[in-house]
């Protein structure tokens, strides 16, 4: 039996235990829309019985209770999905940024089409025969330099559509190097106040789902890995380097671009933009300088091998030796009866060389393939990669998706639940509110009729 | 909850997209992505299209230029048979007064000769072999000015066709052939020489026209080249049409059912999702 008192002792710890059970249900309702927020739920647990606690020993029939405490305020959350939440992320950012860049390659190529590469190529083989068949006009040679001309162009802005894009994905990757160093640095911060409380013997619960939040944003960029010391405090790893550092001064180390080349990471839009600058787009960039570089070697072989209208040998009909600088040369641009159409310096109707720039069309240039086939597959090459990515982002997305609802069924904040807890939680207050009423009127009772 | 069912209606709202823009573009391709392989084969049905388009412009113009041959040879057998005729009389009962009008007639005939041998088409001569800027034959001499080049034209993919009969195998260059017959024949006339005539310029005569008959015969046989080389690719430009349009072109039949579907699948998403994000506990609470 317990002092007379020890029971509004204990209908206060009920009272007290359930106000903050309900209070702990109002701020999950309060966060059911905040991005990264945990739910969080109140341990309650039997306080020891007094007996135990008081004397030390069992006395008279066995325990009886002394009330409810507040255990711990719990967050509900999986680390397992977190992190496969974070690794699918990453994947999702890489092929986010792939398909992006592949596809602004796609629309600087613009195939297949009337005005793109290929069209130009034919035009300028047909403008070729064209002049074969009819050597001696000048229209038709004109047509043949200014088409040339027009081919060239487009030459350049492919290259230099390819060309941009890499600068620009430099320019974009310094900023995501960035935004990674802004994400560690209050990731840093957040370590520090976390340690804080751990030491104050708190449970930071707030502060770990900011923390949360901001691995989060950063998977998106790479794969990182996060070791956790005894203090609660995160080091987070990115490409080699411990970007968040509890052990250092500031308590970050930040990334360089010269880090993502020394240890490349397996997934994310930094691994992604690396490949695109340094692979990619280089490969694409020399496939079309090859093309280039064959046509002009070959068209102006055979150029030099013919005689023009004049009857003089023939000049080089190109300029420059690849896609960046391929050009008419300006002497046949001002004046087309210099193209050597002819194969023999006294006979004004053979066409017989114009023929063979013309066949140049069916020769083998670049390894076993035609120009125009080199060029075919230059963009099924393109074709295959832009829908690979777009078929590994969809892949990623769904997955992401997934795991998103996974994490939300055990760390989300459901209403109905809520509610109903709220409702548990009311309902126990009011009862112990009542044990206290009935306790006051109990000792009044006493008191009154023992006076 | 919520979410999935945005993922599914965002879904479904891009696919009705991709629809739509086939749709409305009438291609099936509009990037090498969207099909690779069909990508790469439109670039080459455009390629074997382009160039079937430029050899029709080669067969054209090698039709054009053989008719010109043929009615210039024709012209060419006309006049020589004339000139056999004039020959044929020379040899009968008339006088040197006579011959010497006739010896007028075949140096007008020669002259006519010349310009048929003169012919162009478009600006070319088409007797000159390659040098087809100057005339190979001029007035005041009976010497070929051309050369003995070929003008071919390319008929299909790789098939030269040998379009040109030279002026020089045709009539002569004023040392052999008809122009030398017609000269000699014209000489013989003026000399009454009649012996001469039957026995070397009516010969002559007749093996030059057995030459441009040859002639006549070779180039109806290259025009029937042309033709079946115009309807074999007419015939090529037609399914290489149905292939683009196979391998490019929306199916607009299947879309059109594509679309139907795939709208109907969103309206019933938005309808879901309107009514599964309705209702909560709070309504059921007092």
């Amino acid at each position: 039996m317990g002092s007379t008192f020890g029971i509004l002792q204990l209908a206060l710890k009920s009272l007290q235990s359930q106000q903050a059970a309900l209070e702990t249900t109002g701020h999950n309702i309060a966060n059911a829309n905040s991005a990264g927020y945990t739910r969080q739920s109140v341990l309650l647990d039997a306080t020891p019985s007094d007996d135990v606690a008081a004397r030390g020993r069992l006395a008279g029939p066995g325990m009886y209770g002394s009330g409810v405490q507040v255990q711990a305020y719990q967050r509900i959350r999986d680390a397992f999905t977190d992190t496969q939440w974070r690794q699918q992320t990453a994947r999702q950012g890489q092929y986010q940024s792939a398909s992006d860049v592949l596809s602004q390659i796609e629309s600087g190529v613009n195939e297949p089409s009337d005005s793109g590469l290929s069209t130009q190529l034919d035009s300028f083989f047909n403008a070729w025969q064209d002049v074969s068949i009819d050597p001696e006009n000048t229209a038709a040679r004109q047509s043949l330099t200014e088409g040339a001309a027009s081919m060239a162009a487009i030459f350049h802005d492919t290259r230099a559509s390819l060309t941009d894009l890499a600068t620009n994905l430099g320019t974009q990757q310094t900023g995501d190097i960035n935004t990674i160093n802004t994400i560690a640095t209050q990731i840093a911060a957040l370590n520090t106040s976390i340690k804080n409380a751990t030491v104050a013997g708190l449970q930071p619960n707030d502060l770990l789902d900011s923390r949360d939040n901001l691995l989060d944003q950063l998977a998106t960029y790479g794969d990182y890995t996060i070791s956790t010391d005894s203090l609660g405090q995160d080091t987070v790893t990115l490409a080699g380097k411990n970007i968040v550092d509890p052990t250092v001064a500031g308590g970050t180390t930040p990334l360089a671009a010269s880090d993502i080349t020394a240890s490349l990471p397996t997934t994310g839009k930094l691994r992604s933009t690396y490949d695109m600058i340094n692979t990619t787009i280089p490969g694409y960039v020399s496939d079309l300088d090859t093309i280039a570089g064959a046509l002009i070697t070959s068209v102006n072989a055979v150029q030099t091998a013919g005689f023009d209208l004049n009857g003089t040998a023939g000049v080089a009909f190109f300029t420059g030796t690849d896609a960046s600088n391929i050009n008419v040369s300006a002497a046949l641009l001002g004046n087309p009866d210099l193209v050597a159409a002819s194969s023999s310096a006294t006979a004004a109707g053979n066409g017989d060389n114009a023929l063979a720039a013309a066949d140049l069309r069916d020769q083998a240039l670049i390894g076993s393939s035609t120009i125009s086939g080199s060029y075919q597959s230059f963009i099924s090459d393109l074709g295959v990669q832009s829908q690979n990515a777009q078929h590994q982002l969809a892949n990623a997305q769904s997955l992401v998706q997934n795991l998103s609802a996974r994490r939300q069924e055990v760390s989300g904040v459901s209403l109905d639940e809520e509610m109903t807890n709220m409702l548990q939680y009311q309902h126990a207050y009011s009862a112990a509110a009542r044990v206290l009423s009935t306790m006051n009127t109990m000792l009044d009772d006493l008191i009154n009729t023992v006076a | 909850m919520s979410e999935i069912t945005l993922a599914d209606i965002n879904n479904t709202r891009q696919q009705l997209e991709t629809v739509q823009e086939q749709l409305a573009s009438g291609s099936r391709i509009s990037k090498p992505s969207d099909d690779p392989y069909g990508a790469s084969m439109l670039l080459q049905i455009g390629d074997s299209s382009t160039r079937a388009d430029e050899s029709g412009r080669a067969l054209t113009d090698a039709e054009g230029w053989l008719s010109q041959t043929d009615s210039s040879v024709q012209s060419l057998i006309d006049l020589t048979n004339r000139a056999k005729e004039l020959g044929q009389q020379a040899l009968g009962a008339v006088d040197a007064t006579d011959r010497a009008n006739m010896a007028q007639e075949v140096d007008q005939l020669i002259e006519s000769v010349k310009g048929d041998a003169n012919q162009t088409w478009g600006d070319r001569y088409i007797f000159a072999g390659t040098n087809t800027s100057k005339p190979p034959y001029v007035s005041t001499d009976d010497l070929y000015h051309g050369d003995t080049g070929n003008v071919t034209r390319e008929i299909g993919k790789g098939v030269q066709l040998n379009i040109n009969i030279t002026g020089q195998s045709l009539i002569g260059d004023g040392t052999s052939g008809l122009l030398k017959t017609l000269r000699d024949l014209s000489a013989d006339l003026k000399a009454n020489n009649v012996n001469n005539i039957e026995t070397n310029d009516l010969p002559g005569l007749t093996t030059g026209l057995n030459t441009l008959l040859s002639a006549e015969s070779t180039v109806g046989a290259l025009q029937n080249r042309v033709q079946i080389a115009q309807t074999r690719l007419s015939s090529l430009q037609l399914s290489l049409q149905q292939a683009k349009s196979d391998t490019g072109d929306a199916d607009y039949a299947q879309l059109a059912v594509t679309f139907n579907s795939r709208s109907a699948s969103l309206q019933a998403a938005l309808q879901a999702a309107a009514n599964i994000n309705q209702s909560t506990l709070m309504d059921y609470l007092k």
